[in-house]
C-alpha cells in the first residue's frame, strides 16, 4: 500500500487489505480440503481397483503389479460346482433376509413413528440396538441361543441371525421417511372416509416406495456378502459365498479369490447404480 | 347439520389444553375459533372432526353423539393447514379419492371432480399434480377435495395462512359465497381477527383453553365480555374502573373494584389544555392513517390510543399537554379481568 492512499482513504485501504489476506486464507483452506478429499477417495477406491486389476493377472499367486491379461481366473471360477452352489445359497440368503426384513421393519417403523404407548422410546432402543453390536456378538449369540433349543446351524439359521443385524438399517431408513411425512396427509385419508387400513395402502405406503427400495437394497447387499454372522451361524455343507471367499483365501492364494471380488464389486456398483437411477441418491443417505 | 359442543376437556399429559368448551352451532351457519396459538383451538377443531378425543364431553353432530366415532365415519370435511393434497395424485385424482373410497362409479366422479374443479375455477389444472401448483390454487384444491363429497360439516384450520395477504382476502370471500351457496356448517380456526370478521356469523374467542366470548362479530367488537376479548379483536384502551372514572363524560360505571372499562380509540377524544385537568396527558406519538389521527398519548403511566377524524380536528405536536375524554359515554363498556397475559 502507497503512503499518499493509506493517509487519503486508510479505511478503504485496510479493508482492502484484509480482505485479501482472508481470501488467500480460504484459498489454502480449500485446497487443503481438496487434498483431503482426494486422499480419501483414494483410500476408498484404491484397494478394490487394485483386487481388480490383479483379478486379470498371469501369475498363479496373488501379486501386484499384476502380469499379462487372462480371463482365466473367472472361467476357473464358474468351473467350481462349489462356488456357484455358495453363490446360490448366498442369493437365497439374500432374498429371504430382505424379504424378512421389509416385512417386520415397515409395521415397526409405522408403529414406532406414529403410534403412541407405552414404553415406545425403549422399544425403539430396542430395534435399533443390534446395529451397535459387532456382527461377530449377534453369529455367536445366536449359535449359543440355538444349541439350547437343539436349532443348529442352517441357511435358516443365518438368515434368522442376520434379520436381527439387518433389520435396523430397513426399520432406520423407513422411520426416516416415515417422521419427514406429514401425518395431514392420512388424516385427510381419514376425513375423506377412506380406513386406516385403506390409508396405509393408498397414501403411507405409497411416500415410502423410495424408502422401501433403498432400505431392501441395503439389507440385500449386506446379507448376500456379510462374513462375521454367517461365519458362526452357516452350516458347513451349504456355506454362503462370503465364507466360502473367506476359506479360499486361507487354503489357496490363487487369483481366482481377486477374480469373485471383483465381481462383487461389480454385483454392488449395479445395484447401486439402478437403485441411483430408480429413486436417486438423495433418498439412499440414511 | 347444527353442531353442538358441551363441556369438551382435553388433556395432554399434565397439560389441560381445553377446559369446558361449549358451542351450539346453527345450521348452515359459520363460525371461526379464534385466538393466539396455544390456545386450544385447533385441538379443540380436531375433536370435533376427530382426530382428537376428548377427555371428557361430548360432540353431537346433527343430533347424533359422534364423540367415540372415528373420523372416517364422520362424514365431516377437513382442510389443512399445509393442505394436506397427495402428492402421487393429480389434482383430479386428489379430488376422485373421497369418492373412490365412497364406491361412486367412474362417470359419477367424473362429473363431480368436474364440477367441483369449475366451482374453485382450477378446470385446466385436472391433470397437474400439487407441487407444480401455486399455494393459492393448492389451497383451492384442497377446498375442492373436501366440497366434492358434499359434507353437512367443513372444518378449515388455518387453511389461509400460507396465501399473501391480496390472496388471502379474495378466498376468504370466494369461500364465504362457496359455503353460503352450498349451505355447509363451517368452523375456521384462526389467529387472524380480519379474517375472523371476514368470514363468520359468529366468532368464538378462545383463550387459556377456554371460549371467552361467543357471539357475533359486531356484538365481540362493542360489547366484549372479557378484557382479552376487548384487547384481542380490534385496538383497545382496558382501564382500571376508577382510572375511567375521572373522564368527565363518562363518570362512574362498574362501581366493583375488580372490572375494567374498555374505550375503543375512535371513543376517546383530546384537546389542548393549560390547567389542570382530571385526566391530563401529554402527546407521545402522532401517525396519519388516512382520514383520521391515531395518537399515543401517554396520562396516567399508560399509553392510550386515541383516533380522530381530521376533518374537524387540527393535528397536535408530540409534546402537546392534552385532556382526555370520551365522546360517547354508552359505547364504553366494563368487563371482567385483566389484560394480563393477552396477546
Amino acid at each position: 500500500m502507497s503512503e499518499t492512499m493509506t493517509t487519503s482513504r486508510p479505511a478503504t485501504a485496510d479493508v482492502a487489505e484484509r480482505g485479501n489476506a482472508s481470501k488467500v486464507i480460504d484459498r489454502i483452506g480449500a485446497t487443503i480440503l481438496a487434498i483431503i478429499a482426494v486422499c480419501t477417495v483414494l483410500l476408498l477406491s484404491v484397494p478394490s481397483l487394485i483386487v481388480i486389476a490383479i483379478s486379470f493377472t498371469e501369475t498363479a499367486y496373488i501379486g501386484f503389479p499384476p502380469q499379462g491379461f487372462t480371463f482365466q481366473w473367472y472361467a476357473d471360477l464358474f468351473a467350481r460346482d462349489q462356488i456357484i452352489d455358495a453363490a446360490v445359497t448366498s442369493l437365497q440368503i439374500s432374498a429371504a433376509t430382505t424379504c424378512l426384513s421389509l416385512a417386520l421393519a415397515i409395521p415397526a417403523a409405522y408403529g414406532l413413528v406414529r403410534g403412541r404407548f407405552f414404553g415406545r422410546g425403549f422399544a425403539s432402543a430396542l430395534i435399533v440396538a443390534p446395529q451397535m453390536l459387532p456382527g461377530m456378538v449377534i453369529g455367536v449369540a445366536t449359535l449359543f441361543f440355538g444349541a439350547y433349543i437343539a436349532f443348529r446351524q442352517s441357511n435358516l439359521m443365518v438368515i434368522l441371525a442376520l434379520t436381527v443385524f439387518c433389520l435396523p438399517f430397513a426399520v432406520r431408513m423407513v422411520m426416516a421417511r416415515l417422521t419427514q411425512l406429514d401425518p395431514a396427509l392420512e388424516e385427510a385419508s381419514l376425513s375423506m372416509g377412506a380406513s386406516k387400513t385403506r390409508t396405509f395402502f393408498e397414501i403411507t405406503a405409497r411416500q415410502l416406495v423410495g424408502a422401501i427400495i433403498a432400505g431392501g437394497a441395503f439389507v440385500a447387499i449386506e446379507a448376500f456378502d456379510n462374513l462375521t454372522v454367517a461365519l458362526f451361524t452357516a452350516s458347513p455343507r451349504s456355506r454362503p459365498l462370503s465364507v466360502e471367499l473367506y476359506n479360499l483365501v486361507q487354503f489357496d492364494s490363487s487369483p481366482m479369490v481377486a477374480a469373485l471380488s471383483s465381481l462383487e464389486i461389480l454385483a454392488a456398483f449395479v445395484v447401486m447404480i439402478v437403485l441411483a437411477k430408480a429413486v436417486g441418491l438423495d433418498r439412499l443417505r440414511t | 347439520m347444527p353442531i353442538e359442543v358441551a363441556d369438551i376437556n382435553k388433556h395432554f399429559g399434565k397439560l389441560h389444553v381445553l377446559r369446558d368448551c361449549s358451542l351450539s352451532i346453527r345450521d348452515g351457519e359459520t363460525i371461526t375459533l379464534l385466538g393466539a396459538s396455544g390456545c386450544g383451538k385447533t385441538t379443540l377443531l380436531r375433536c370435533i372432526a376427530g382426530f382428537e378425543t376428548p377427555s371428557s364431553g361430548k360432540v353431537v353432530l346433527g343430533g347424533e353423539d359422534v364423540t367415540r366415532l372415528p373420523p372416517n365415519q364422520r362424514g365431516v370435511g377437513f382442510v389443512f393447514q399445509n393442505y394436506a393434497l397427495f402428492p402421487h395424485m393429480t389434482v383430479a385424482e386428489n379430488l376422485a379419492y373421497g369418492l373412490r373410497v365412497r364406491r361412486a362409479d367412474r362417470s359419477t366422479r367424473k362429473a363431480k371432480v368436474e364440477e367441483a374443479l369449475a366451482l374453485v375455477s382450477l378446470t385446466e389444472f385436472a391433470d397437474r399434480y400439487p407441487q407444480s401448483l401455486s399455494g393459492g390454487q393448492q389451497q383451492r384444491v384442497a377446498i375442492a377435495r373436501a366440497l366434492v363429497l358434499r359434507p353437512k360439516v367443513l372444518l378449515l384450520d388455518e387453511a389461509f395462512n400460507a396465501l399473501d395477504a391480496k390472496l388471502r382476502v379474495a378466498m376468504q370471500i370466494e369461500l364465504r359465497k362457496i359455503v353460503k351457496q352450498v349451505g355447509i356448517t363451517t368452523i375456521c380456526v384462526t389467529h387472524d381477527q380480519t379474517e375472523a370478521l371476514t368470514i363468520s356469523d359468529r366468532i368464538a374467542v378462545m383463550s387459556k383453553g377456554q371460549i371467552d366470548q361467543f357471539a357475533t362479530p359486531t356484538e365481540i367488537y362493542d360489547t366484549p365480555t372479557t378484557a382479552y376479548v376487548a384487547d384481542f379483536i380490534g385496538a383497545a384502551n382496558v382501564l382500571p374502573a376508577e382510572l375511567a372514572a375521572k373522564l368527565p363524560s363518562l363518570g362512574a360505571r362498574g362501581s366493583r373494584e375488580d372490572r375494567m372499562i374498555v374505550i375503543r380509540p375512535e371513543n376517546l377524544t383530546v384537546r389542548p389544555t393549560k390547567g389542570s385537568e382530571p385526566l391530563a396527558g401529554t402527546i407521545a406519538f402522532a401517525r396519519i392513517t388516512g382520514p383520521s389521527v391515531e395518537y399515543e398519548v401517554e396520562a396516567a403511566e399508560r399509553k392510550l390510543r386515541v383516533l380522530v377524524s381530521r376533518a374537524d380536528h387540527d393535528m397536535l405536536d408530540i409534546g402537546t399537554p392534552v385532556a382526555l375524554d370520551v365522546d360517547k359515554a354508552d359505547a364504553c363498556v366494563a368487563v371482567s379481568g385483566s389484560v394480563e397475559g393477552s396477546a
